[in-house]
């Protein structure tokens, strides 16, 4: 309790300095901006003024922007892309209010007649941030015809896939454990669905998607690699539509309309596969008997008290069910939910306070009588964040707050019935309280040159009641002491100083630079080449450190032919200590001293990012490579040199083509290319009994064969103009039919067991694919 | 427990049902040829019996499997305060000792001397855990029915043991691993079933079951070699698994208990 004192005297002193350093003589210009049909809130919307001085902002998450002005007589420009712009001139006496509801706007190149600069990306501090377009999202082909955030933002630069077809990702190097992945600020532990094919968030309910690779800012902690910051819609508050799809896989719903017109409105979204549907086709009743399949809800609702008050309800439910007929079950599945009151306490100081639950959990089922069992498994968290942003002047724009969480993870429990052989056990839960403080201040220098720095400063505290063992480098117990309940264990404290500044050359190029440090409390358990339901999450201990990152980045950024162009060029070195990998034949099954087996070491990724991207027009979209290099190094493997993570890939392409042809045809393509991942192959081979045992050298001395891959889609809308619209999307996956390796095995030849052979499994050839959506 | 041998089976049904473009190909694919390492296969048992000790050479991956006998080794096996064994060169790697049975609880050490070099290792027989039965027991797998074998065994309360499961169709040994432990059954009537890979047992199959109680490192040493491969879970990144000899040899030391029972498939 003692930290929570500190982080308040500390946040107060903040707070404080700032409000008698900068006395407040300027007048303020805010506001809300929102969708001009259905009342949603924008998010990173541009607030533009000239005239005095030149200065800008955009909306935060909530739709809400503040400035602090001088006197004078301005022109501000309030605009959003695919929105028409809004143009005011306004004399500043005092302060003053100006909420907007901007029009879509169908046609985009309208919004490059208007001639406003959309050079955000450019005069912005922060540099590693992309926003994802999520109604871009339908007309990027996918898998299926299944429309996925988080395989979309594969195809960015420096965002890599975790294999083919997988929704998880690696960010500049990290691993997948590393992104902080954010649904209306809830964490989400596991964000994919059937073993990764399918992400978690239904883009339907998605309003917004903002990814940080690098420079986050100082509100975000918890995670080495990056930030995925998703948003789900509020809920329309001007009409009722229903909006849905008929997939191959999947079929989708979502209803959203007011409670009362412009003051309060609900979302409700909902996507279930029926892959199984086809097994209650087949006469076996053994088949008849399994069932595969996900489902996912988000809900929202919000109530605008008055108009300084705003409450926030949402949630999230999914849940994947596998089942084997009457001898196996396994399913596992997200909940979070989410409360949030925005409060403006002035009209230069904005305030929310969100209450948080996440809770992920698998349960697996041995349904065989002799030796019946039931794993359950979770990890649980509360979560309250207090968060502040404070117009203070017009050179500085300051965010502080506080953040406390809870975790609770029940690493296994192990239930039998009958006369099953299997004992009860439960591993001991873990609990752990992180508690963070952050403050960050947006200081515009002079015309040209913009920093935002700022620092975060953590807490991690592990608590009993439990057993907790100390292991000496070769896994044996040195020490093992008993702690009672809400005893403190281990603590530990870090300070995450982070700084980005951008230098701005002329009116649409700018040099940026940043250094951030971020650190990690929570670790994922994963001995699979692949992700897996049950991977395991841990905590800080005796033995495990809290994870840190480095990392220092410089780029230019540009816009050209009226931003109808953007290009960026970032480098970046990232250097990562207490890495975890395990000893050889761990078994992370019920392990109550896992810690024995794990093995602690480094990490450096360093790379280049190039990014251009046509922003508006008929013909529109983008390239971005990567060059890179990730290495880990750890004493206990490979003689405790630096070796290739398997995550690293030397060159990586993507490129992405959308194509207006007519107010109905909407065609797109996109491409990808990588270097294989770095991989152990066997240098020899030897007789154990009667089977061939390979022999390893070097770990990931090896590269899988290059990866690349076309796909193609096209949508054609319905007619326009109608109440009710409706569209189908038709896809081509894989169109060239490319052999990509999901996994290189090495057996013997089944036909001449004298032999061995190298055998490539490709998970998906070409597949077609076509998805019906409507919208009344 | 063999939990993770259905939950492979598991996905691969839900993989092949959804998935059915899935597909495997033989590739060719340059491997590197690293230097012949000696592999010592070394067991001793409860059995008053000749033991065996085979050693061997690795080999270039695209080599045919046959094995490569490393000769002139000179070999031993001492027992902890008792007699030392001296093991002689008889065919294809095979180092044989006049015929002698370990003792559970004794701690054995084997020292193989090779062109200038001694690998030596430890292992600890564990106590007999005593077979009371083999049974066959019949399960359906997405419309197939197949017959696995069960072991049924007291697990000895209070104490780990671990247990490998060596089993033989028709006199042909299968290569697997069945490793199980007692860490979710421990002191309990135990009833496990052998998820043993195709070709499918069938009626007639003589089935011969060696049931070993074996000590720690042994089991996870194939632990992770089934881990490798799939087969005690999802696949995890393969190394080489954590052999008890000294100086760079691949291969184990188990001392360890046997039961051979054998039965027919009904």
């Amino acid at each position: 309790m003692i930290n929570i004192k500190r982080f308040l005297t500390l946040l107060f002193l903040f707070f404080f300095v700032f409000n008698f350093a900068f006395a407040q003589k300027n007048p303020v210009l805010n506001g809300v901006l929102k969708d001009a049909a259905t009342g949603e809130t924008l998010i990173g919307a541009s607030v533009k003024v000239s005239g005095l001085i030149q200065k800008g902002t955009i909306t935060n998450a909530y739709g809400f922007y503040s400035l602090s002005l001088p006197l004078g007589t301005y022109k501000v420009i309030f605009s959003y892309v695919g929105y028409q712009t809004i143009v005011k001139e306004l004399e500043l006496k005092a302060d003053i209010q100006i909420n907007l509801d901007l029009s879509s706007s169908n046609e985009l190149a309208e919004v490059v007649v208007n001639a406003v600069k959309k050079n955000d990306n450019v005069s912005n501090a922060l540099m590693g941030v992309q926003k994802l377009d999520v109604k871009e999202l339908r007309n990027i082909p996918v898998l299926f015809g299944e429309r996925d955030i988080l395989k979309t933002l594969q195809l960015l630069p420096g965002i890599k896939s975790a294999g083919e077809g997988n929704s998880g990702f690696y960010v500049r190097g990290g691993s997948t454990d590393q992104n902080l992945i954010l649904l209306d600020e809830a964490p989400v532990y596991n964000a994919s669905h059937l073993l990764g094919f399918f992400s978690t968030f239904n883009s339907d309910a998605i309003k917004d998607v903002t990814v940080y690779k690098g420079g986050m800012p100082a509100q975000y902690g918890g995670r080495l690699s990056s930030v995925l910051d998703i948003k789900m819609n509020d809920g329309n508050k001007k009409d009722y539509t229903f909006e849905g799809g008929i997939g191959l896989i999947s079929s989708r719903l979502k209803v959203e309309g007011p409670f009362k017109k412009d003051k309060s409105s609900f979302m409700i979204s909902g996507r279930r596969t029926y892959a199984d549907a086809f097994l209650a086709f087949s006469s076996d009743s053994s088949i008849k008997n399994n069932t595969l399949y996900f489902y996912d809800l988000n809900a929202k609702a919000n109530y605008q008290i008055d108009t300084k008050n705003v409450l926030y309800l949402s949630g999230y439910f999914g849940r994947d069910k596998l089942g084997l007929g009457n001898t196996f079950g396994f399913e596992w599945g997200n909940a979070t939910g989410t409360l949030r009151w925005n409060h403006l306490f002035s009209n230069r100081l904005f305030s929310n306070t969100s209450l948080i639950y996440s809770n992920y959990n698998y349960v697996i089922e041995n349904l065989l009588e002799d030796n019946n069992f039931k794993v359950n498994s979770s990890i649980r968290d509360f979560n309250l964040k207090q968060d502040f942003q404070y117009a203070v002047n017009s050179n500085h724009d300051v965010r502080f707050g506080i953040n406390a969480i809870h975790h609770t993870i029940a690493p296994g429990k192990l239930t039998s019935s009958g006369n099953s052989s299997v004992n009860e056990t439960t591993i001991q839960n873990r609990k752990g309280i992180e508690l963070a403080t952050y403050f960050s201040d947006e200081w515009k220098v002079n015309d040209q040159i913009n920093i935002v720095y700022g620092s975060r400063l953590s807490a991690f505290t592990l608590y009993g009641p439990g057993d907790f063992k100390t292991y000496d480098v070769e896994g044996n117990i040195t020490s093992s002491k008993t702690y009672s309940k809400g005893e403190a264990v281990k603590t530990y404290l870090n300070l995450e100083p982070r700084v980005s500044a951008s230098f701005q050359l002329s009116d649409a190029k700018a040099i940026k630079a940043s250094y951030t440090r971020n650190t990690q409390n929570l670790h994922l358990m994963s001995n699979s080449t692949a992700t897996s339901p049950t991977d395991l999450y841990i905590m800080n201990s005796n033995n495990t450190k809290p994870e840190i990152a480095d990392q220092v980045a410089t780029g230019y950024f540009t816009n050209f032919k009226n931003d109808t162009y953007e290009f960026s060029a970032e480098v970046y070195y990232k250097w990562m200590q207490n890495q975890i990998e395990y000893r050889n034949g761990t078994d992370l099954r019920g392990n109550q001293n896992v810690e024995a087996d794990l093995l602690y070491g480094d990490g450096r990724a360093y790379g280049l990012e190039l990014f251009l991207k046509k922003r508006f027009g008929d013909f529109n979209g983008w390239i971005g490579y990567t060059l890179s290099k990730t290495e880990r190094k750890f004493n206990q493997i490979n003689e405790g040199k630096w070796f290739d993570a398997k995550q690293d890939r030397t060159h990586d392409i993507s490129l992405v083509g959308i194509y207006k042809a007519s107010t109905r045809w909407t065609f797109s393509s996109t491409f990808v290319y990588s270097t294989g991942n770095a991989v152990t192959f066997p240098s020899g081979k030897y007789q154990l009994g009667s089977s061939t045992v390979f022999y390893y050298t070097e770990k990931n001395a090896y590269r899988a064969p290059d990866y690349h891959r076309l796909d193609l889609s096209a949508t054609l809308e319905g007619k326009l103009g109608k109440k009710y619209q409706s569209s189908w999307s038709f896809g081509i996956y894989n169109v060239y039919n490319r052999k990509n390796a999901f996994s290189i095995d090495f057996r013997e030849d089944p036909d001449n067991a004298n032999r061995t052979q190298a055998v490539r499994t490709t998970l998906f050839g070409i597949i077609p694919s076509v998805t019906w959506n409507f919208k009344f | 427990m063999n939990k993770n041998k259905l939950y492979i089976i598991t996905l691969f049904a839900a993989f092949t049902s959804l998935f059915l473009s899935s597909c495997e190909e033989v590739i060719d694919i340059k491997l590197d040829q690293a230097q012949a390492i000696a592999v010592i296969e070394a067991n001793v048992t409860n059995i008053l019996e000749p033991q065996i000790i085979r050693i061997s050479l690795s080999k270039p991956f695209t080599d045919d499997n046959t094995l490569l006998p490393l000769k002139n080794a000179l070999v031993t096996v001492q027992e902890e305060n008792g007699p030392t064994y001296v093991f002689l060169e008889g065919l294809n790697g095979n180092y044989i000792s006049s015929p002698f049975s370990g003792k559970p609880g004794k701690k054995y050490t084997v020292q193989v001397k090779s062109n200038n070099k001694t690998y030596t290792a430890q292992s600890i027989m564990p106590q007999v855990v005593l077979l009371d039965s083999v049974t066959v027991t019949e399960l359906t797998f997405f419309g197939n029915k197949r017959k696995f074998t069960q072991v049924n065994y007291q697990d000895t309360p209070n104490i780990n043991n671990q247990y490998n499961y060596v089993l033989s169709v028709n006199n042909e040994l299968r290569n697997n691993y069945y490793v199980d432990s007692d860490r979710f059954n421990d002191g309990n009537k135990v009833t496990n079933t052998i998820f043993s890979d195709e070709p499918d047992l069938k009626s007639g199959d003589k089935v011969t079951l060696d049931f070993q109680c074996i000590d720690l490192n042994i089991y996870r040493y194939f632990f992770s070699i089934s881990q490798i491969s799939g087969n005690g879970g999802p696949p995890t990144a393969p190394s080489n698994p954590d052999s008890n000899f000294d100086n760079g040899a691949l291969g184990y030391f188990s001392a360890h208990t046997s039961q051979k029972v054998q039965i027919t498939i009904p």
